[in-house]
């Protein structure tokens, strides 16, 4: 537990630090407003007929080629000199919005986007509204289109964002219709995912097949793969930022699904028109529902996962907001057995409640003030009531944190945008809690928890410099509390454009991070048993370095960007399970005998490097992608594989995917997606021989146990993956809204993609013979989803 | 309709289930493997030095009847050499090793001994250090009743020495003429042998290693299952303590905790220190008795 004594002094240090960066910044920006005669328009972006803020909207003054970005809250701010000037909103997927004005006094300009419902192909339109990507300083960014998620082919018509995720360049996905991302050669627990400022631990459903963002409810989805902002920090290898819709505040609107699997809902609109709204997203499927008349009544067992999401925002002034947003979900499969009295449930899931406030201080000065409450467990529940003999086990692991984060937007000139922000959070852990009660034995109890602080405060500047440089420079440092053991390090981080040509730029990234969390992982594929600790006295904080050099190209008349980037990132104090060790902990379980998590783990080094190439187009009757990645990752245990290098589990020397949306009407929507990779590697035995014991009493054995040699960690790499979705939407105005049935095939040709291998048995005519066997999960698999939406 | 729909139920709860599962020919993801097995363990308390030589088998393909001559190798040229002289071992067949009488080159606690197997093309080397010098006693041997529990608890004890890394391995075990049994049949009347009872069960946690307390004294504990009063039945409970060099720790408990039928378990890899093949050449010593008397 972090004592007072120790957690003071860090926050009054961070409190000072603060200050004097909020101190100086002041004084830079009064210096500077001192010397022109320059006046500052600042206001909202939102979206027509909705209210919806907009994030990202490029605000921009073409004659003096300046311009910026509005925040995560539909805010912006730009300072220019009087006199006349012409302002271009632009934003993807919104018909752009220019306004002329005369500038002589500070002014105040909200403005209401409209969203593009028929896209067209005129060349000039389209160059109007493209965003320049070569422009941005930032690299290794992914924003997903949020209507190309519920457009795109989805397994058993399940809309995915971590899937959509996994078809962009540098980002891969684990075995099989798997949800994790695997991130330059990072694993799934090196990824940040982030919903409404709340971090999200176990992002999956149903053993990893699903994510719990089917994203229904998000007004944005940001991946960053390198070159991490100073605001984002505390994992190694991503950032996924997903925000979800406020809400309509003019009228009720919704949609509902029913599919094969699932059927889902949602719900916005307005509390007090213009000034209040709420969003309400719900899904559940029912496979246990469906399964039910097959099963018999003294046997039955069951699976089902639920997720919900909910927001309620309130506008008090033009100056504050107030936002309330919370996710919950769950997963729950039961087995009973009524003949022999046995009942279990294995239960798992997240919740996580954001309380924002926003509180613009002037037309320069916007912040935001979050508390931010998450919480992951993981429960076992078995009991077994057979001839007087009870037997009852109830284990449980997980994670809690509460947060409380601050972040300040200062626009002082056209050329810097500044954040500065601090955050703490307290995680409570409980690797593991395990109560034991059986007949004739004393009740058991072990139960395993810690607490740690985790906190953070940062700077970064947005800079457009001399017309030709866009800069990110940040800094960012970061202190981890565990038990009086305490960790304090700088992560600078550095992003950077240089314009060759008006569509053309070189970039340049550089960040450090530090992992203070780590995730006790098996499998890879994000299974509900995959544990959370802490960094410790023992277990130190992951870092790692990371270098990218990338060229971007737009190609605004026909419509296309091209980015290429190559990277090399090195990570130290990576943690892994030694050789023999599980999540169950313990041997003996009537036992509850208490093994310290630390001794099972062990950790090491590792390197990712590789080039990404991405043509993408974005607008249009035609858009998609194409991404392919070029990587390798190793790693090196010192008590892992007798201490030599080895490639990861997930090094995928090549990823390609072809990604394409067709609009062919406002009736009919194809889409489809082609994705292949090299195969995962598997650590697989190559011979056998009989066993040798050496009996105490000094006899000589050769016994009859078969040793399957293992030489090699990850030795063998599966064939080759590869897979076809397709997808028809059929869209059809009705009285009250847009029915949509979509048809889906995953999986189109059938592929027999290798899950995993094992070795077993086969008797033939009286030979017995060992053979290896392939499972490969799912054949072509047709999906039909109705959808209405009003 | 309502046929129609409880159809494409089942057909999609099939698909959903369904599993595709190929035979693979393992030939093509090249896992195969052919390795000279060597397998040895030295000690001073041996009369006869041992070497078993035998090949593996691929791992995939017809597995072998449970002849204890399959892949024996019985021309191989097995040389053991302590550094300064060497013996050559030789073929018994009725014993099915390599085999040489330990007078012949002594085993020395603190000396270290090469082995080396030439078998055809391949040649493996592989050396080990006898534990030593001195012999590291068992200083405490206890065992407690465990109440309504059917068992005992043992604990044994020793003294770890400081400035070394040691390995260790725990054997404990009732020893005596067992009541109320009919005793063997005595032989030209010669007593009946003492019998070997039941042995301490020790949970997995026969093998210790010194990494973490170097210099401490240390203990194992383990459980005694028997039905009835032990010393009723026993006279003896004898402990022992082996000293065993860092090859025969590492590749015992590797053996004695195979991973590959847990799902959830790290895979480890095969120990050995057999260069160029696969197998364990190890050494000990061993302790004197210490024999905790029960009535």
């Amino acid at each position: 537990m972090a004592t007072p004594a120790v957690v003071l002094p860090t926050l009054i240090y961070m409190k000072n630090l603060l200050s004097a960066v909020c101190l100086a910044l002041f004084c830079s920006w009064s210096a500077y407003a001192q010397k022109s005669n320059s006046f500052t328009i600042s206001g909202y972006v939102k979206e027509a007929g909705s209210g919806e803020l907009l994030p990202g909207v490029t605000v921009y003054v073409p004659a003096l080629s300046k311009g910026v970005t509005t925040n995560s809250y539909g805010f912006y701010s730009l300072t220019l000199p009087a006199g006349k000037h012409e302002l271009k909103f632009t934003f993807v997927g919104y018909e752009p919005f220019n306004k002329a004005l005369e500038l002589a006094k500070d002014e105040e300009l909200n403005v209401s986007l409209t969203y593009a419902v028929t896209e067209l192909e005129g060349v000039e339109v389209v160059a109007e509204r493209l965003e320049k990507q070569s422009e941005a300083s930032q690299m290794s960014l992914v924003e997903v289109p949020v209507q190309s998620i519920q457009e795109l082919p989805a397994f058993m018509g399940e809309k995915d964002v971590l899937k959509v995720l996994q078809l962009m360049p540098g980002v891969q996905s684990g075995s099989e219709g798997n949800s994790g991302l695997y991130v330059r050669g990072g694993g799934p627990d090196q990824n940040l995912i982030i919903l409404d400022d709340a971090v999200v631990y176990n992002a999956y459903h149903l053993f990893g097949f699903f994510s719990l963002f089917n994203g229904d409810a998000f007004k944005s989805v940001e991946l960053y793969k390198g070159g991490f902002p100073a605001r984002f920090g505390g994992r190694l290898s991503s950032v996924v930022k997903m925000d979800m819709k406020d809400g309509n505040k003019e009228k009720i609107t919704g949609k509902y699904g029913i599919g094969i699997i699932s059927s889902n809902f949602m719900l916005e609109g307005p509390v007090q028109r213009k000034k209040s709204s709420f969003l309400v997203s719900a899904r559940r499927t029912y496979l246990d529902v469906l399964a039910k008349p097959f099963i018999s009544e003294d046997f039955t067992a069951g699976y089902y996962f639920y997720d919900m999401n909910a927001k309620f925002n309130q506008e008090f002034s033009n100056r504050d907001k107030l936002f309330v947003s919370g996710y919950f979900g769950k997963d729950k499969s039961s087995f009973t057995d009524k003949q022999f009295g046995f009942k279990s449930n294995v239960g798992w899931g997240n919740a996580t409640a954001t309380a924002r406030w926003n509180h613009q201080f002037n037309n320069k000065l916007f912040s935001n003030t979050s508390l931010i409450f998450s919480n992951y467990d993981f429960v076992i529940q078995q009991e077994e009531k057979l001839s007087g003999q009870n037997f009852k086990l109830d284990y449980n692991s997980g994670i809690r944190d509460i947060s409380l984060k601050f972040d300040l937007d200062f626009f002082p000139s056209p050329e810097h945008a500044i954040k500065i922000g601090a955050v703490t959070t307290r995680h409570t852990f409980t690797p593991s809690a395990l109560v034991l009660e059986e007949t004739g034995i004393k009740p058991r109890t072990n139960v395993q928890k810690f607490k740690s602080l985790e906190s953070a405060l940062y700077i970064e500047d947005d800079m457009r410099l001399m017309n030709k440089l866009n800069l990110n420079a940040g800094f960012r440092i970061t202190h981890f509390l565990y038990e009086g053991k305490s960790y304090l390090n700088p992560e600078p981080r550095l992003s950077l454009a240089y314009m060759l040509a008006d569509d053309f730029s070189v970039k340049a990234s550089y960040a450090r991070m530090n992992q203070y969390i780590h995730l006790l992982s098996n499998s890879g594929i994000g299974l509900p048993t995959d544990l959370w600790v802490s960094s410790t006295d023992r277990v130190k904080p992951q870092s790692s370095q990371q270098v990218a050099l990338g060229l971007s190209k737009d190609f605004i008349n026909q419509n296309f960007s091209l980015s290429l980037e190559s990277y090399y990132k090195k990570s130290n104090q990576v943690i892994n399970y030694k050789e023999g060790a599980s999540f169950l902990v313990l041997d003996d379980p009537s036992s509850t005998r208490e093994v310290n998590w630390q001794d099972n783990v062990t950790s090491g080094q590792s390197w990712s490097y590789g080039a990404e190439l991405l043509l993408q187009r974005k607008y249009g009757r035609f858009t998609g992608w194409l991404g392919y990645t070029l990587s390798w990752t190793q790693m090196q245990f010192d008590e892992l594989n007798r201490g030599r290098k080895f490639y990861a589990r997930y090094d995928r020397r090549h990823d390609i995917s072809l990604v394409g949306i067709f609009k062919k009407s406002e009736r009919v929507t194809f889409s489809g997606t082609w994705v292949y990779g090299t195969g995962n590697n598997f650590t697989l035995p190559t011979a056998t021989y009989r066993s040798f014991y050496h009996e105490i009493n000094g006899q000589f054995n050769r016994d009859n146990r078969q040793i399957n040699y293992l030489n090699e960690r990850n030795n063998f790499r599966a064939e080759p993956y590869h897979r076809l979705d397709l997808s028809v939407q059929l869209h059809k105005k009705k009285k009250h809204g847009i029915r949509t049935w979509e048809f889906s095939l995953y999986n189109a040709y059938s592929r027999k993609n290798p899950f995993f291998y094992f070795n077993t048995i086969s008797s033939v005519n009286g030979e017995t013979t060992s053979i290896i066997k392939r499972i490969a999960l799912f054949p072509i698999l047709p999906s039909v989803t109705y959808k209405f939406q009003f | 309709m309502k046929q129609l729909f409880k159809h494409a139920i089942i057909l999609c709860l099939i698909l959903f289930t369904s599993a595709c599962v190929d035979v693979v020919d393992p030939g093509e993801l090249g896992l195969k493997d052919q390795l000279l097995v060597v397998n040895s363990i030295i000690s001073p308390h041996q009369d006869v030095l041992r070497v078993q030589v035998s090949q593996s088998n691929p791992l995939f393909g017809l597995i072998p009847d449970d002849n204890t001559e399959k892949g024996l190798v019985k021309d191989a040229v097995v040389t053991l050499s302590n550094g300064t002289s060497s013996i050559n071992l030789s073929y018994s067949a009725k014993d099915k090793l390599y085999t040489a009488k330990a007078r012949l080159l002594p085993i020395v606690p603190g000396s270290t001994y090469t082995l080396k197997v030439n078998a055809g093309k391949v040649t493996t080397t592989a050396t080990s250090t006898v534990p030593g010098p001195g012999v590291i006693p068992v200083t405490r041997l206890k065992m407690d009743p465990r109440p309504n529990s059917g068992a005992y608890r043992v604990v044994l004890s020793w003294t770890d020495p400081k400035a070394q890394t040691n390995f260790y391995r725990v054997s404990t075990f009732l020893r005596g003429n067992k009541q109320n049994r009919v005793q063997y049949p005595a032989k030209n009347d010669v007593p009946a042998p003492s019998e070997i009872g039941n042995s301490v069960y020790y949970g997995g946690e026969e093998f210790y290693s010194d990494l973490t307390g170097n210099g401490s004294s240390m203990s194992a504990r383990g459980k005694l299952y028997y039905d009835g009063k032990v010393s009723d039945e026993y006279n003896f409970l004898v402990g022992q303590l082996i000293s065993c060099d860092e090859n025969y720790y590492l590749y015992h408990r590797n053996r004695q905790n195979p991973d590959d039928e847990n799902p959830f378990s790290e895979r480890t890899m095969t120990h050995t220190n057999i260069k160029g093949g696969a197998g364990i050449f190890a050494s000990y010593v061993k302790s004197p008795e210490f024999v905790l008397r029960l009535k």
